[in-house]
């Protein structure tokens, strides 16, 4: 075994190089340096992209390298021919590959862990928390060693079923949402699946570098070919989605009714089967009460000045505040964190929370402020001073005695700025984009007398090149602090990253619950189903999954979200046509594979539960079979089976020509009748 | 009474549509050497990589030392010399290095032997096996096969390269091998001078089947040659019992005959040729005979001449 793992290390030495060239180029361009601060935003993301492309390409070269140069005839005849078994080659390639897929993608990004720790925060908005999600990401990378394993020593058509262990490898390396995404219960069953797909092609590369052409497939092999499969059709299928997604584009609105009832309204760039834009909504409940009251605006346009706040860490919270400006004033509308709640059809749904906080006027002059809503059952979040940046200048608009200042004027671009509107104790300072230039202000002035602050140039920055990178970027220079140098406060888009986050909302605020009646017409939306409103996805997973999924997930995968319906059993028919269609395919191609009746019925319902995948599932993991005419019956009868699967009959032996000599040796008949026993 | 070193039962490969070995059956001796001839494609080392356990029979078994090729455990395999096809290897490492990887993956080994072998073809240990020439690499993959002392020995085209000078001693170390009567070759080569001089029994491949699996001294006592000349240019191969194959060289046919007997005489005299004559012990004009059943012969510079069976 030593003699084996000497071998192989010195085989795959000799790629090393190029792997941690390879890791280190990549890391290396997306680490910012230490002037470098335009690119700590997202650099959570951008170390996983590096490390996972990098990841990718040393696992694939690699497994290359290992088990590609010994797939021909002659190498792998010589390897095999030994004492160790197939197992204990295998077992010696994959702990070199193992030691050096470690040392080439983990080494790099332990010192890259090192280094930002040792830069940030002070000189850089930097930690090595940042690393955490490139090597989770790095580490299911390694799958793609095993898939490409399994695919060099499967003997299957390279343009048929071979690479199909590939999409078991993407699908593994799906657990990059779980640093991406908020903490949920589905992160962990994410990250079982991915580890548990990881081991099944470990032990389907193995078994395949076993068995080489030796025989079929075997129960792993056959697992992560079905899983597979699914994948791939899934793939395959849902391509016309992201198109159909990349033109599709929602937003929100507030909207009036004709009964004067506010709405919070999704609206869809696609329209829906009513020819209605208006999908989803919400009711401002309280918004409503309080514009019962008043005149309904005739124009209401809302130039929506988005200010988002996130707090807490890894906290899914919606807590920010939109500001509407309208012909005769802005409003300042408030969430605060909360998701209403309500129900619908039975279950406990969402809802955002608004509240008006303020109406102002917006050319100083007049202020027809509204009385400030009160939720005893709140707590009220006190608003100071707002600023609103937009395309004349920036105003600071005081809450409490209805004034609205002109802080800046000049044209800057409204498009791309943040303010720190909380005034915490802390001064508020206002970041501005321009161009290429980051303008960071503080104010100066008593808080008790907004009307007397002033804008106050701080710090200008250059973004070169890197405008766009800020497009979701928060970061604000926080307060100075007497013991030391100025604390920093940024949010990429890794929720990791938010563990630094220095200011926070108290995490011991509990939401607060409503509820609220849906109007009826809301839910008769939907009367009607055409195969258009079907998803991709839906295709793919048929009867049973979709009904659990849709039972214990509350998600629909079948219909779109607009085509929900009540009952869900009224899609049935269409449910039923989508999988007569995934039986009959199926069942097909168990029939041209020649399998058994039995296996035949197993695979259709296979097919009913799983979908169109199942099809792909059976060419993938039985091979492709030959039949001959049988002498006896004249029916077609496979070439692998020792008696006709027709008439029981064996095989006859090939007719003789005459010039055959058989000479059989000194005891040749005593040893073939021992064979034949 | 002799024991079976290794056998074939209707042992059949397809590729995809393609049958590749059809239905071979043999059973070889201990203590003999069997040369295993026939064509580029004939399914020579299909059959020795089903024998070898690397390759999955379609239908059939095989067995060598009594084991099921497929279910061999290492130190079986331990007892089996094998020499791939085109003397395989790795071309980073040095003939020591070599010697070492194999020395540390077989039970027993010979490393005076190995010494001796590589010292014969004028090798030192030091050399790259990337860098030797054919005729020293196929030197070093003989010497690491011999050196594990196997009881059976399977060698693929183990002359490939070879100067004459090598081959005659790879011949003679065949024959050292099974002189104790305990050891068995099987020699899948082309050369059939080195068959005829070391092979105990032949396996003729012909169309992925066995046609011949005798003694040599059977096969060449079976087969003779009759030559008569003769004006046509054609003839019914049918007509003559036992017709092998026939060549047309000129005027001058040559027809290889098996079991040649006085209806086989009379068929022949009917052409009305002249200058009618047998000749009997041409082991290599037998097997090429065979072989060209389904190969032309001729030279490939005159397509117009082609031998008629």
């Amino acid at each position: 075994m030593s003699a084996l793992f000497w071998k192989e290390f010195r085989e795959t030495v000799r790629w090393f190089p190029f792997c941690l060239l390879l890791v280190v180029v990549f890391l290396w361009v997306t680490v910012p340096g230490a002037n470098g601060i335009y690119g700590v935003d997202r650099l959570s993301g951008s170390l996983v992209a590096a490390a996972g492309a990098a990841a990718f390409i040393v696992a694939v070269a690699l497994a290359c390298a290992q088990f590609a140069f010994a797939q021909p005839t002659s190498a792998r005849a010589f390897l095999l021919h030994r004492k160790q078994s197939a197992r204990q080659i295998f077992h010696a390639k994959v702990a070199v590959g193992t030691l050096f897929y470690a040392f080439a993608v983990f080494v790099p990004l332990a010192y890259t862990a090192f280094y930002l720790e040792w830069m940030g925060p002070e000189r850089l908005p930097t930690t090595w928390y940042q690393t955490i999600p490139a090597m989770v990401f790095s580490f299911f990378c390694f799958s793609f060693y095993f898939g490409v394993s399994l695919v060099i020593n499967r003997p299957a058509r390279w343009l048929g079923t071979r690479l199909l262990p590939l999409f078991a490898s993407a699908i593994t390396t799906l657990t990059y949402f779980i640093v991406t995404g908020p903490i949920s219960i589905f992160e962990l069953v994410i990250l079982g699946v991915g580890m548990t797909l990881l081991l099944v092609l470990a032990f389907a590369s193995r078994i395949a570098f076993e068995s080489g052409e030796n025989c079929a497939a075997s129960a792993t092999t056959k697992i992560v070919l079905l899983l597979s499969s699914l994948v791939a059709a899934s793939a395959a299928l849902a391509t016309p989605s992201l198109f159909v997604g990349s033109t599709e584009n929602s937003w929100r609105e507030v909207v009036i009714d004709e009964n004067g009832d506010p709405w919070l309204v999704n609206l869809h760039s696609v329209v829906g089967i009513h020819g209605d834009q208006r999908t989803e909504r919400w009711p401002l409940v309280e918004y409503a009460s309080q514009l019962a009251a008043q005149e309904v605006p005739e124009q209401w346009s809302p130039g929506s000045i988005h200010v988002e706040k996130i707090t807490g860490q890894r906290e899914r919270s919606w807590d920010f505040r939109e500001l509407y400006q309208t012909k005769d004033g802005v409003w300042f509308l408030d969430n605060d964190g909360r998701i209403l709640a309500y129900e619908y059809r039975g279950n406990q749904k969402g809802a955002v929370g608004f509240r008006v906080i303020e109406k102002k006027s917006i050319d100083g002059s007049s202020a027809q402020g509204k009385k400030r809503f009160k939720d005893p059952s709140v707590t009220q979040v006190h608003i100071e001073l707002a600023l609103i940046v937009d395309a004349q200048g920036v105003y600071a608009l005081a809450a409490k005695d209805d004034n609205c200042d002109t802080l800046l004027n000049q044209p800057i671009d409204a498009g791309r700025q943040w303010s720190e509107t909380d005034s915490s104790g802390t001064r508020p300072k206002l970041l501005i984009v321009v161009g290429r230039t980051v303008t960071i202000y503080h104010l100066e002035g008593s808080d008790s007398n907004p009307s007397g602050v002033k804008l106050v140039l701080d710090q200008t920055f250059d973004l070169e090149n890197r405008l766009e990178a800020l497009i979701s970027f928060v970061w604000f220079p926080g307060p100075p602090n007497e013991t030391g140098p100025t604390t920093w406060t940024w949010v990429d888009e890794m929720s990791l990253n938010k563990y630094r986050v220095t200011r926070k909302r108290s995490l011991d605020e509990k939401p607060i619950s409503y509820t609220c009646e849906m109007p009826a017409k809301q839910t008769s939306y939907i009367n009607s189903l055409t195969i258009g409103s079907v998803t991709s996805v839906g295709i793919c997973v048929f009867v049973l999954l979709e009904m659990v999924c849709a039972y214990v997930l509350n998600a629909n995968l079948i219909l779109r979200s607009e085509y929900i319906v009540e009952p869900l059993w009224s899609a049935a028919p269409m449910i039923a046509v989508m999988a007569i269609f995934a039986i009959i395919a199926t069942y097909a191609m168990a029939r041209v594979r020649g399998l058994s009746t039995r296996q035949q019925i197993i695979w259709s319902l296979i097919g009913f539960v799983c979908g169109i995948g199942s099809a792909l599932a059976v060419l993938a993991i039985y091979p492709q079979v030959h039949l001959v005419e049988c002498a006896r019956c004249g029916r077609r009868r496979r070439v692998e089976r020792d008696r006709c699967e027709n008439c029981n009959a064996e095989w006859e032996l090939p007719a003789t020509e005459g010039i055959e000599i058989i000479e059989p040796w000194e005891n040749n008949r005593e040893s073939r009748e021992l064979l034949t026993n | 009474m002799s024991e079976i070193s290794i056998s074939a039962n209707a042992l059949t490969k397809y590729f995809g549509s393609r049958l590749v070995v059809d239905q071979v059956s043999f059973a070889l001796p201990k203590g003999t050497v069997t040369g295993l001839i026939g064509l580029n494609g004939a399914g020579k080392t299909t059959t020795l990589r089903m024998l070898m356990g690397l390759l999955a029979p379609t239908r059939g078994h095989c067995e060598v030392l009594g084991v099921d090729s497929r279910s061999w455990t290492p130190e079986h395999r331990c007892r089996i010399g094998y020499t791939v096809e085109g003397h395989f290897l790795y071309s980073w490492m040095k003939v020591r290095e070599s010697e070492f990887f194999q020395r540390k993956s077989f039970d027993r080994w010979n490393s005076v032997l190995f010494q001796q072998t590589i010292a014969r073809f004028g090798i030192s240990p030091d050399q790259v096996c990337g860098r030797l020439s054919r005729g020293q690499r196929a030197g070093v993959s003989l010497a690491l096969t011999l050196c594990a002392e196997p009881d059976v020995l399977i060698l693929d085209d183990p002359s490939l390269g070879l100067d004459p000078i090598s081959r005659r001693a790879l011949n003679a170390t065949i024959l050292d091998f099974v002189a104790d009567g305990t050891r068995t070759v099987l020699l899948s080569t082309h050369m059939l001078d080195d068959v005829e001089r070391v092979a105990d029994r032949i396996l003729l491949m012909v169309n992925s089947r066995i046609l011949v699996d005798a003694t040599l001294d059977a096969f060449c006592s079976r087969t003779c040659m009759w030559t008569v000349e003769l004006d046509q240019n054609t003839i019914a191969p049918h007509s003559i019992p036992g017709l092998v194959h026939a060549t047309q060289l000129g005027n001058r046919w040559q027809f290889a005959v098996v079991d040649s007997d006085q209806e086989t005489e009379s068929a022949l005299s009917r052409l009305d040729g002249s200058n009618l004559q047998r000749h009997d012990g041409v082991f290599d004009e037998g097997v090429i005979a065979y072989l060209s059943r389904t190969r032309d012969n001729t030279s490939f510079l005159n397509a117009q001449t082609a031998g008629a069976r």
